[in-house]
């Protein structure tokens, strides 16, 4: 167990440049077995997603392929930017609004697009922002921005937007 | 089940004289093999509402799956009530003459009582509950890209529908507790996901859990003290139990990917839920206590909101190919099939019986036949329609 942590968290480290930024999720407090480092445990609420601003970092919002919540490389460059932006503006609070399209089911596509969320705030973690200023939400299918049943529409609708908490 | 495997064997003997052992006891006398029907007549209800819940009881009947509604001339069993103050007196009596399968006073309104008399024929017919007078509880959607989803609860056949929410929000996956008084959901109406019970004697509504991230799916146990539900406080949606008025939680799950949609067995020992873990969605077994998970072979790719039937034998679930459809797999046997026909089918929920279930399909919530592959509406007049879920 001791080698898969340590090479998983070595993984991590190459993955977001960033050896120290490992924490540890509230799961600790279960019981130290059951570490795992992909936990990063999510921060008191603050604001409200539903009125959040998605506009102003609207060109930060972040795709996915189907049934996946993997970051795709060519999704990343999003990422530094965002990153950037919160290193500039310390004092504020975002959230990672994640959402699927309109196949399967709600209550894995509510989970989906939470876990999409948090893949988000993850890697943000890993290019040193503070997730104490990042929330998630998962609207699930329930939030498309095109409607209908087209590729186009399914493409459009799996995302993860991040909005300006205020 | 109430009859040995002994029992069985002779079953298709009872059938064809089913009314011999009626004056011995009080256990069942014919169990319905498979899809076969027995023939009922029904005179008219006597009283005011008699000719509406003469067609109340009928559909109650033919929705059974074990009933199909004759002439009384060649009727095996024929059902007569009258509508009185306290509710319905009703009887079943056999062809052969000889004493009545059912003679009972039912209480309610009258529409509830003919669906107790329905559900006490079931009974006594195949030794199985009838379930004409469970309810079910589902969320319904208003269109648009913006649409805010309700509550609702109404009758099994679809008739007194009320809705219980205004939140205007995304109410999802409301779920009864098992003595039918408690609903369980989820709501973002706060902003974020939490998780809400809704006492239906009392009309109030509790938050039971808000924690960080998402509160959802919450299930309660057989006993009522627990909801298993996906917590995602730890940065990832896990299977978590807490008291079911509320408390901290005992996380069950411990995974890389998305684990959500408990459901409980019914001695209340193991619960299933759906993980990504190993890739796309598939079903899990895991004891209720925590320790190690199961994934059982549901035979497809991607198979979500398991349902355990309230025999523990079988669990439900539903699967995206052919559009969307309804599987089951059986615990003895570790088999799976496919108990449905056409498209856009999910959310499967069971009835008591362990045989009907209550589904949504294209928005439209149906009764499927899980026997035959039957699906019979389950009219109202909402629109979009999802996640159904049936009293026990």
């Amino acid at each position: 167990m001791k080698y898969t942590y340590l090479s998983l968290l070595t993984l991590l480290a190459i993955l977001s440049g960033c050896a120290d930024k490992d924490k540890k999720g509230d799961g600790a407090a279960f019981g130290d077995s059951t570490d795992n480092i992909y936990d990063q445990s999510l921060p008191q609420r603050s604001g409200n997603p539903d009125t959040a601003d998605y506009e102003t970092l609207k060109a930060d919002t972040v795709f996915f392929a189907y049934d996946s919540f993997t970051i795709e490389a060519k999704e990343r460059p999003k990422l530094d930017k965002l990153a950037n932006y919160l290193s500039n503006n310390a004092n504020t609070k975002i959230v990672i609004a994640g959402h699927t399209d309109a196949r399967g089911t709600p209550q894995y596509n509510l989970a989906l697009s939470e876990k999409r969320a948090n893949a988000v705030r993850q890697y943000l973690i890993g290019l040193g922002s503070s997730g104490n200023n990042i929330s998630t939400v998962g609207y699930g299918e329930d939030r498309p921005t095109s409607e209908g049943e087209s590729d186009s529409a399914h493409t459009d609708n799996r995302r993860a937007s991040p909005g300006i908490l205020r | 089940m109430l009859l040995s495997h002994s029992m069985k064997l002779i079953l298709p003997t009872l059938l064809l004289t089913p009314f011999l052992l009626l004056a011995q006891s009080s256990a069942p006398v014919i169990v319905i093999e498979q899809t076969r029907k027995v023939d009922v007549a029904i005179s008219p209800i006597a009283g005011t509402e008699g000719p509406a819940m003469t067609k109340v009881l009928q559909n109650d009947l033919e929705r059974s799956g074990a009933c199909r509604i004759v002439d009384p001339a060649t009727a095996a069993f024929t059902l007569s009530g009258t509508i009185t103050p306290s509710g319905l007196a009703g009887r079943a009596t056999p062809k052969s003459g000889g004493a009545p399968l059912v003679e009972s006073s039912f209480n309610g309104d009258a529409r509830r009582a003919t669906h107790q008399f329905a559900d006490a024929f079931i009974q006594a017919l195949t030794g199985t509950p009838g379930f004409a007078s469970s309810r079910i509880t589902f969320a319904s959607a208003s269109a648009g890209k913006n649409r805010k989803k309700e509550i609702y609860l109404s009758d099994i056949d679809g008739e007194n529908v009320r809705q219980l929410t205004q939140d205007g929000a995304l109410g999802y996956g409301p779920k009864f507790s098992p003595d039918g008084n408690k609903i369980a959901y989820s709501s973002d109406k706060s902003g974020y996901r939490d998780t809400y019970v809704i006492d239906l004697t009392s009309k109030k509504r509790s938050i039971v859990a808000q924690f960080p991230g998402q509160n959802t799916g919450a299930a309660f146990s057989p006993d009522g003290s627990t909801l298993a539900l996906s917590l995602s406080k730890f940065g990832n949606p896990e299977i978590c139990t807490i008291p079911s008025s509320g408390g901290e939680p005992t996380r069950l799950t411990n995974a890389r990917g998305t684990d959500c949609s408990p459901t409980w067995s019914p001695d209340g020992t193991q619960i299933a839920y759906v993980s990504d873990e190993r890739g796309s969605p598939s079903i899990y077994l895991l004891p209720a206590t925590g320790g190690s998970p199961e994934r059982i072979n549901t035979e497809s790719s991607y198979s979500t909101e398991p349902d355990w039937s309230p025999d523990g034998k079988k669990i439900a679930y539903s699967i995206s190919s052919g559009g969307g459809q309804i599987g089951v797999y059986d615990l003895d046997s570790k088999k799976s099939r496919i108990v449905s026909r056409g498209s856009g089918l999910e959310s499967p929920s069971w009835t008591r019986n362990s045989r009907h279930l209550v589904c949504s399909q294209n928005g439209t919530l149906v009764l499927l036949d899980s026997l035959t592959g039957e699906a019979i509406k389950v009219p109202n007049n909402l629109s979009r329609n999802t996640e159904p879920n049936t009293t026990r």
